[in-house]
């Protein structure tokens, strides 16, 4: 009967097997494409904001990255319904980048869109009287 | 293969704390802050977190990978003194040169 070490590193080692065990990289794997182009995205996003509390910037971060990488999936299915030719998994990487990137400013960001869109209305409506 | 997680943990460990450094360097980060460095410590922040979970895509880190994340969280160490109450100024487009 063989004995059971139970010192420190052996500990250490046993809880190094459950984390990178194959069952966890199967289901962690695919998103860690997402991960690291959303965590560069809400890096940005943090460098932006005033300084606030460890845990603040934590939460903010942890919320901005989660979303990121709760909407990528959609977004991209999104996008490929619309153009089948780009494909889906080339997506992952920038839009969840884009969704990181813009953080919690969707209000600012949907004005200065809002704005872009009016200012092509115009031009439309401009070229149209000037063609007339 | 106990080798190999020994290996993984340390590099975790020493990933972890470069991941915290960065995080709370751009926490400090404001509006005037140039592109270039903030782009830095993005990187830092995700590379690191990434590195520190290489074994799930089957890459074990060994002597090298632990000698350079090693020397690369020395160096954010050093430059804490820097960063203690707010970002240099070297590093805002006013301080710059």
């Amino acid at each position: 009967m063989t004995q059971q070490q139970l010192d420190f590193v052996s500990v250490v080692i046993f809880v190094a097997t459950l984390i990178f065990s194959p069952e966890v990289a199967n289901v962690v794997g695919p998103y860690l494409v997402i991960l690291f182009a959303s965590t560069i995205g809400a890096s940005f996003a943090l460098a932006r904001r005033d300084k606030t509390t460890r845990w603040g910037a934590f939460w903010y971060f942890a919320r901005v990255n989660g979303v990121a990488i709760f909407l990528t999936g959609f977004v991209a299915a999104a996008a490929v319904s619309q153009w089948p030719v780009v494909h889906e998994r080339s997506l992952f990487a920038p839009i969840a980048f884009l969704l990181g990137l813009a953080g919690e400013d969707w209000p600012d960001i949907a004005k200065w869109a809002a704005g872009k869109l009016n200012a092509l209305i115009d031009l439309a409506i401009e070229m149209r009287r000037g063609g007339k | 293969m106990n080798d190999l997680y020994l290996f993984a943990v340390l590099n975790f460990a020493l990933c972890g704390g470069i991941a915290f450094v960065s995080f709370c360097r751009l926490n400090a980060m404001h509006k005037t802050v140039l592109l270039r460095v903030r782009s830095e410590y993005a990187f830092y922040l995700a590379a690191a977190i990434l590195s520190a979970v290489q074994p799930l895509w089957g890459e074990w880190p060994r002597w090298g990978s632990l000698l350079i994340t090693g020397a690369l969280g020395w160096g954010l160490l050093s430059s804490a003194h820097a960063w203690r109450d707010q970002p240099p100024a070297s590093t805002s487009q006013k301080g710059s040169p």
